[in-house]
């Protein structure tokens, strides 16, 4: 009875939601007993680990399914932008970018990505089929991300802090993968490379891009610097032939999500 | 939370205008699609959840009390989706299917679990209705009062279903070598 009364006061205090009255018998429970603090390092643990658990972000695919299905339902969709002006949401958050999107990936496509804008939102192409994850490297995003790359062919995870960008692709299955990264401006070196047994891979580093195709499960992981800790960083993943994640990652350590 | 411009959308969808829903989906389709998955530990499952929770929100979109906020009934309605599909389905854990068991090893496990998917795997092993107030306290970072209304369950309800789940979990992840 004493030890439950102990663990709803301690995750009343983790929560927040502890009272003065509670708050001092808590502090009481703590001072005169070892095992009261051992709880406690234990609870505290447990809820800081909870909260590392990154958010799993929507394959690209999601958002296309969603929106056929409520087509289905009700007919296409339209009008989007004049509502956005209704409610006050900045349009360019969405639709200015949206164009930059094609240009972007079609510049990006023939190496002259450096003709793209420096820095804000940055968008995608969302007239793929396999849709589009935006991005602001403004914005309060994390520092890291996974991505999720859609049935089951495995997982795509980032970070960037500065000018180094590491990325770890994983692969499930018998599937051909490419990834691609360009800098936007810059240089991207490849400094390091790690593999996990299982799975074949090649990479091809050329100026400010880098190129690494996969055959098989396996895991690969990057350590890459880039020569302008400004540049942000476009990332494509292909499955199979199919672009199933694309991304920018922010010049700040800032990778925003969709 | 955006309480009002959702109200606005809503009202504006109610009056004709669809491509309003367009931006409730941009708002909380990653929202719910995480919880989702959280909850049903699949990546299948999870979009299932997700989209028909925008589809039959869309469709129930008149008998929506506006008293109410809209982030909450969609979040409960994804979160039913997610838990009906649980009920049906056997769970599965597909991001880190390829993932090495490395119980034997305290050290191990614990950075297993920064990547989530150690901490994935103890979180399936709980009931539905342990997990979900987990993943909604924990994951989501909502209150017990968010948490009641989004449940429909008093907050008491939701503090001794979170006290149960958190014990179970810590159980779970004791069993599995976690060893803060």
């Amino acid at each position: 009875m004493r030890l439950e009364r102990l663990e709803t006061l301690l995750w009343e205090r983790i929560d927040g939601v502890i009272n003065a009255e509670d708050q001092m018998e808590l502090e009481a429970f703590l001072a005169e007993d070892d095992e009261a603090q051992e709880l406690e390092h234990e609870l505290t643990a447990l809820a800081k680990r909870l909260a590392t658990v990154r958010e799993a972000i929507p394959p690209p695919v999601l958002r296309k399914r969603i929106n056929e299905a409520l087509a289905a339902a009700h007919g296409p969709m339209a009008g989007r932008r004049a509502l956005m002006s209704a409610v006050g949401r900045p349009s360019p958050i969405r639709w200015a970018p949206q164009v930059l999107a094609m240009a972007a990936c079609l510049l990006i496509g023939v190496g002259v990505g450096y003709l793209l804008q420096v820095g804000g939102d940055r968008p995608l192409d969302e007239s793929r089929a396999t849709g589009a994850i935006y991005v602001s490297s403004a914005g309060a995003a994390p520092v890291a991300w996974e991505m999720v790359l859609g049935q089951g062919a495995g997982t795509l995870e980032a970070r960037r802090t500065g000018a180094n960008v590491s990325v770890e692709l994983r692969v499930t299955g018998e599937h051909r993968a490419e990834l691609r990264l360009d800098a936007e401006d810059g240089d991207l070196r490849v400094i390091g490379v790690k593999r996990e047994a299982g799975g074949r891979d090649e990479i091809v580093a050329d100026a400010g891009r880098v190129i690494v195709h996969t055959a098989g499960s396996g895991s690969i992981g990057l350590e890459l610097a880039c020569s302008d800790d400004a540049a942000p960083v476009f990332v494509v993943v292909s499955v199979d032939g199919e672009d199933v994640a694309e991304r920018w990652i922010g010049p700040a350590g800032g990778a925003g999500g969709s | 939370m955006t309480r009002d411009e959702d109200a606005m959308l809503v009202q504006a969808c109610l009056e004709g205008d669809h491509s309003a829903f367009d931006l409730l989906v941009d708002r909380y389709e990653g929202a719910l699609f995480n919880a989702a998955y959280r909850i049903t530990g699949s990546v299948e499952d999870a979009m299932d959840a997700t989209q028909a929770a925008f589809v039959n929100a869309f469709e129930k979109l008149h008998t929506f009390d506006s008293s109410y906020r809209f982030f909450s009934w969609i979040y409960r309605i994804a979160c039913n989706q997610a838990l009906n599909l649980v009920g049906r389905r056997r769970p599965r854990v597909e991001l880190d299917a390829d993932h090495p068991d490395r119980g034997a090893d305290p050290e191990a496990v614990f950075t297993e679990s920064e990547a989530g998917g150690f901490l994935q795997r103890a979180l399936m092993e709980l009931t539905p209705q342990h997990r979900v107030v987990i993943v909604l306290k924990h994951l989501q970072g909502l209150t017990y009062r968010e948490i009641a209304e989004l449940l429909e369950i008093p907050e008491k309800t939701v503090k001794s279903r979170l006290f149960t789940a958190r014990q179970n979990l810590r159980s779970i992840l004791l069993e599995k070598g976690f060893v803060p």
